[in-house]
């Protein structure tokens, strides 16, 4: 299994794909950062300094993003026979992806918290924020790198699943950007299972909410579906010709 | 013991009302390069999918070394395969895919080199797969089925895109792979270079095994005379005629020809010596591979 998921890890090192979404990812989050501290400036309760802190969690969407391309991408360039013909065993192939994307997640969302880190903490200081105790601010950063790996192998196990690229992601931005804000309208109490629910747990962006799930919990639940996707993956991949 | 052997049972696959493959029966032994024939649209590639646990059987069974091959270990060991018009990510290198291959079976990085230089693609091994020609494609394909140095070769369509050096250089490749003892299975609609590679075929049909045999069964003509030139035919027609079954008759031209049926060469030659003909000249025309082809095939297609 190590061997597979080191194959996977090469096969995001070898395209390009994996640099551009990797690199938009950082840059994207730098970016907020940037001008939120550069523009805002009432930026100094402990609430202010824990939504910009998690504002690192926007990565996850390009992380779950990455992850459908990466795992549908496969059967796009059609290099699915060949995994399949050197790792015929299809839960220890859709596994290997998955745990392999859950790394390359892991890889750039630490990436993005040191970068974030490293630009937001100096100039808080030197505007005097008020910032969250060193445990709380630990906990928003590392939620975001778990968040940002987690739904990169969610979005392996979707894209195994789908094998479609353009439908694939098309799906989660319709479920992040339509399918939750009208869930949190209508149901309060299920919106806190959706991925936006989850994501905003793990980051820590809940603005104070107590309607969110405590970030260990909501991992498990993000990790639970992404174990149901990823058995459905496994069955489908082996009942259908390649 | 692992020792390569190929085969199907009874194989048979169903796409909705369509039968593509209709219980196939055949074996590829070690140390031969067994030739799998037949037109478009004949259920080969579906066949050769199946043998690799690619795609799945209505009914019967595909198997490596008794085993299916999605219950194989260590596959890339076992079996290399080239598929047709194989896939490859086109932002990636020929060497970076290879070494994907190669660190999923837990390969060294060295046997990477040696499949390149084995393919001649050590030059081009930097460079992205868009930029490759079809030849090219083939020929890393091939390199790709060759990694793990397996027992046993299944070839789609391995010639195609290959210009004639390239497929010279298959054909003795195929011949040395099995000379060393591997088994080799191969399908190609290129009879003429099939004639030359393999020692047996396989024909196939509408899914159906049409012909199965040593290439010199099918194309020896068991129906055709024998022809034989000789100093006095008269007399060597009297002899033979004299024998249960064998009808002799002159040929058409002229020179002292006679046309034999119901004999074998053997016969015939024991028959002019036993008879102090001397004998000129002896053969039983063979028939192309393609003859052959298109004569086993041609029923089982019309009814298309």
């Amino acid at each position: 299994m190590i061997n597979l998921v080191l194959a996977e890890l090469l096969k995001f090192r070898t395209t390009r794909t994996f640099w551009a979404l990797a690199g938009s990812a950082i840059g994207l989050v730098a970016l907020i950062v940037i001008l939120t501290l550069a523009i805002d400036d009432n930026l100094t309760s402990e609430q202010d300094v824990r939504n910009l802190l998690s504002t690192a969690g926007i990565y996850g969407l390009l992380t779950l993003i990455l992850g459908v391309v990466v795992g549908a991408g496969e059967y796009r360039h059609g290099t699915i026979a060949w995994t399949l013909l050197v790792t015929p065993n299809r839960l220890r192939a859709v596994g290997g992806g998955v745990i392999a994307c859950f790394l390359g997640g892991l890889a750039i969302g630490v990436v993005v918290v040191v970068c974030v880190a490293a630009i937001a903490l100096p100039w808080l200081a030197a505007k005097d924020a008020v910032m969250p105790p060193t445990g709380d601010t630990l906990q928003i950063l590392l939620g975001g790198v778990l968040y940002g790996a987690l739904a990169a192998a969610l979005g392996s196990a979707f894209g195994q699943l789908l094998r479609n690229q353009v439908a694939g992601v098309v799906i989660v931005l319709v479920l992040i950007f339509v399918v939750d804000p009208v869930i949190a309208g209508l149901l309060e109490n299920v919106w806190q299972f959706t991925l936006t629910g989850l994501g905003v747990a793990m980051t820590g962006g809940d603005n104070g909410d107590t309607n969110v799930l405590p970030l260990g919990v909501a991992a498990l639940v993000w990790a639970l579906y992404t174990a149901l996707l990823t058995a459905l993956a496994v069955i489908f991949t082996s009942r259908r010709d390649i | 013991m692992v020792t390569g052997v190929l085969e199907v049972r009874d194989l048979t696959k169903r796409y909705g009302a369509n039968l593509a493959v209709d219980g196939l029966s055949f074996k590829a032994e070690a140390g031969r390069v067994l030739g799998f024939l037949g037109p478009n649209g004949a259920g080969k590639t579906t066949t050769l999918r199946m043998l690799l646990g690619l795609t799945l059987p209505t009914s019967g069974d595909a198997v490596v070394d008794l085993l299916p091959y999605r219950m194989l270990s260590d596959p890339i060991r076992v079996v290399g395969a080239v598929l047709e018009g194989p896939q490859f990510h086109p932002g990636r290198t020929g060497r970076n895919h290879l070494r994907v291959l190669a660190t999923a079976a837990g390969l060294p990085s060295t046997r990477v080199e040696e499949v390149l230089r084995l393919v001649e693609l050590e030059g081009a091994g930097n460079k992205r797969v868009k930029a490759y020609s079809l030849g090219m494609r083939q020929r890393l394909s091939l390199a790709g089925a060759l990694l793990g140095d397996p027992r046993a070769l299944v070839l789609d369509e391995p010639a195609n895109g290959l210009d004639p050096q390239g497929i010279r250089w298959l054909r003795d490749f195929l011949r040395a792979q099995a000379a060393a003892g591997r088994t080799v299975l191969v399908s190609s609609h290129v009879l003429a270079e099939m004639a030359q590679t393999v020692d047996e075929v396989v024909v196939i049909s509408r899914g159906r095994l049409v012909a199965q045999g040593s290439l010199d069964e099918l194309t020896a003509g068991a129906e055709a005379p024998v022809w034989v030139r000789s100093a006095d035919p008269d007399r060597l027609m009297a002899v033979l005629g004299a024998r249960d079954e064998v009808t002799a008759e002159p040929g058409e031209t002229a020179g002292g020809w006679l046309a034999v049926r119901g004999a074998s060469l053997e016969d015939v030659g024991t028959a002019a010596l036993e008879a102090g003909v001397a004998v000129f000249e002896l053969y039983r025309p063979r028939q192309s591979l393609e003859s052959v082809f298109l004569e086993l095939t041609s029923g089982t297609e019309a009814g298309r």
